[in-house]
């Protein structure tokens, strides 16, 4: 009695099709189930010095505070780079530049990371990816074999910028082109003649309205493109809201990074407050900035901080509101620092002091009633083998990072927190113009050596600065003349590490 | 109407010789800003990223070389038909060189000054944005009406200009050559692949 499958029978079952496709994410799967949302926003440039919930003399970060009460809060959490590209790439990969290579956007992240990184590490979870920022996100096009979905970075800004759709695949340098040939918002003057100027007028008008609200310009990206941060803030709630879970999603925005556009309402808020911090000595790689000019940056930048907490603020709020804070755990952190002193830049060059390489890490776990305060240095290579311990799964042996107090019990108070930066790097060859920072206990090490790209000013000489953090925490006494033996033991444990790579490659 | 406009002062050949007037300041100014700019791309990666970077500055300002020019040809027709066309050279090449070089020598303040003044000190200055910029539209029109004046007037202000032009044409056609290079470069750049 088998009776056929006839055409008429076929179309009404093909019908049936899209149906099944709809409910598909609503049938619950016993496997994915039980699992927690996992959400990564990341701040760009965030020093954790400029953060009053770690200590700074003002007020930056008030609601910080209050969310920091149901958190686990790290107080010595260094980037895994001193910008973007390593900073970026660390957290993802779960390894340090020595090993990802992908040390500025000259290189490329090295194959082996493409398919074991962070979103690799969770097949179970929809793994969904965005950045503000431009060499963020051409880290995370390196990872989207390992990614389910990376929303185009465009989306959240209001005017893209054509030649990164025109030229895809060159879309860094397309990008520039595109800025300094069309964009006279920083100096006045652009490689057009009259185009820059006509684009100039006709973004200023449509900016009008939003103007009044920003008295230093409207946010925009170093590649200045505007962005208003509430949208992406509002995007991020309705995306929590509705996505598909379980999910694990890194969003990476781009305040509180230079330029410095904060609101009206925090404009001017910390003039003439009193605090003024004490004037450094100039650094080898400073770009020349004045201690005057720097107060004024640092000002602007603690202005700007007041936007973003109160943004932070108004997200958890957000998902409070849709109850998934019940199920999902949040990593609020950055991907570098942000220095005004010695004359140094925002985050240009890899000094490696405290301001540039600390950033905040609170973690928000579901139900958390409490605060946690963790003191021991710790790194942005950390938060992978953690999350995999979260979820009770075993740390993938590639991961370089170990897993954070209080979820690991084991004693890390001396472990080796490094921070690698090399300007030229070829396969199989040692560092030659590079910097380095090792962290431990209470010391740092920092190590400069090179001949070129900024480190002509050590004419050969390799500089080594040693920092006890717990009686010096402005990093202002170098004892590396004085402690010769401490020295000496982390400057050769740094070269052994080098030594260990380069036999590797 | 297309065998008037073949025959007439506003042909092709009259749309080039403008185009080559026309890139002439675009092209001066960009290759100055260009070579500003290499040290800063080479630094921040490579060499060859400098040449991509040189190579797509090219191609936006020969895409606005093409766009301008097409414009200032458009706005010929509202010359009177009399002119022959050495004089509507002269006249169209002279307005928009001035033009350039006014918005070039504004730009050339911002990015070459050797005292640097903030955009917010300047805006902070009462009447500083209204009494410059009504200063330089002065002179910016003064030196309109003295080069029509030479070309109109005098047999040998239009001689002038159009040796003048024909010297840029010239050069026109090295900057021609760089576009060719640019675009090859960005070409090449986007046949590779990255990630």
């Amino acid at each position: 009695m088998r009776k056929e499958l006839t055409r008429r029978d076929f179309l009404k079952l093909a019908s049936l099709v899209p149906i099944v496709k709809i409910l598909a994410p609503r049938i619950p799967n016993p496997e994915k189930n039980n699992l927690p949302n996992i959400l990564i926003l990341l701040f760009d440039a965030w020093s954790a010095k400029n953060v009053s919930l770690y200590g700074y003399p003002r007020n930056t970060t008030p609601y910080l505070e209050r969310l920091a009460q149901k958190a686990i809060v790290y107080h010595n959490h260094y980037a895994g780079g001193y910008f973007t590209v390593p900073g970026t790439t660390s957290l993802l990969t779960g390894v340090l530049a020595w090993q990802h290579l992908y040390f500025r956007t000259k290189y490329k992240l090295a194959p082996y990371y493409k398919e074991h990184n962070l979103f690799s590490a969770f097949p179970e979870y929809k793994r969904i990816a965005y950045s503000h920022n431009l060499l963020a996100n051409d880290v995370l096009n390196f990872l989207t074999d390992s990614l389910d979905k990376l929303k185009p970075w465009q989306e959240l800004y209001k005017w893209p910028n054509p030649a990164q759709s025109l030229f895809f695949r060159d879309n860094d340098i397309s990008s520039i082109g595109w800025i300094r040939t069309m964009d006279t918002t920083d100096t006045g003057a652009a490689s057009s003649v009259f185009l820059s100027r006509l684009l100039s007028y006709l973004i200023d008008r449509a900016n009008q309205k939003q103007a009044e609200i920003f008295p230093l310009g409207i946010p925009r990206s170093g590649q200045s493109f505007h962005f208003i941060l509430e949208d992406a803030i509002d995007w991020l709630a309705n995306f929590v809201k509705s996505e598909e879970e379980p999910f694990l999603a890194y969003y990476h925005l781009f305040p509180p990074h230079d330029p410095y556009n904060t609101r009206f309402e925090y404009h001017q808020h910390f003039k003439d407050d009193g605090y003024a911090p004490e004037e450094k000595p100039e650094h080898f790689l400073s770009a020349g900035i004045s201690h005057a000019n720097n107060l004024i940056n640092r000002q602007q930048y603690d202005e700007y901080l007041l936007y973003v907490d109160a943004e932070i603020d108004r997200l958890f709020a957000l998902l409070e509101s849709t109850g998934k804070l019940e199920n999902t755990w949040i990593l609020l952190t950055s991907d570098h620092g942000e220095i005004f002193e010695r004359g140094l830049k925002a985050h240009l060059k890899p000094s490696f002091y405290d301001p540039g390489a600390k950033v905040p890490l609170l973690i928000f776990p579901p139900g958390q009633k409490n605060r946690i305060d963790i003191h021991v240095p710790t790194s942005a290579i950390d938060l992978l083998p953690t999350l995999k311990t979260i979820l009770g799964q075993k740390t993938p042996e590639w991961a370089e990072g170990q897993v954070l107090p209080p979820f690991n019990q084991d004693d890390t108070e001396n472990r080796a927190i490094n921070i690698p930066d090399c300007r030229e790097y070829e396969a199989g060859e040692p560092f030659r113009h590079a910097s380095l920072m090792l962290r431990k206990g209470r010391y740092k090490l920092i190590h400069h050596f090179g001949s070129s790209f900024g480190y002509e000013r050590l004419k050969g000489n390799p500089l080594s600065e040693l920092y006890d953090l717990e009686n010096d925490p402005e990093e202002i006494t170098n004892l590396f003349d004085q402690e010769t033996e401490l020295g000496n033991a982390l400057l050769g444990e740094l070269y052994a590490k080098m030594r260990e790579l380069s036999v590797k490659e | 109407m297309t065998e008037k406009i073949k025959n007439s002062r506003l042909s092709f050949g009259y749309w080039f010789k403008l185009f080559l007037i026309v890139a002439f300041p675009l092209h001066v100014w960009g290759l100055l800003m260009i070579f500003r700019d290499i040290e800063f791309i080479t630094e921040r990666t490579n060499l060859w990223d400098a040449f991509g970077y040189s190579g797509y500055s090219l191609l936006f300002i020969l895409v606005e070389s093409i766009l301008l020019s097409v414009i200032v040809w458009a706005l010929s027709l509202l010359l009177p038909k009399g002119w022959g066309e050495s004089r509507m050279l002269a006249v169209t090449g002279s307005l928009f060189s001035i033009l350039a070089g006014a918005s070039i020598v504004d730009m050339a303040f911002h990015a070459f000054s050797e005292v640097r003044i903030s955009k917010q000190y300047l805006y902070g200055l009462k009447n500083f944005t209204a009494t410059t910029y009504a200063l330089i539209s002065a002179a910016v029109i003064a030196a309109m009406v003295i080069s029509l004046l030479l070309i109109l007037k005098t047999n040998k202000g239009e001689k002038v200009f159009t040796e003048i032009f024909e010297r840029v044409s010239m050069l026109g056609y090295l900057y021609l050559f760089l576009d060719a290079a640019g675009i090859a470069i960005v070409i090449l750049r986007n046949l590779s692949e990255k990630y």
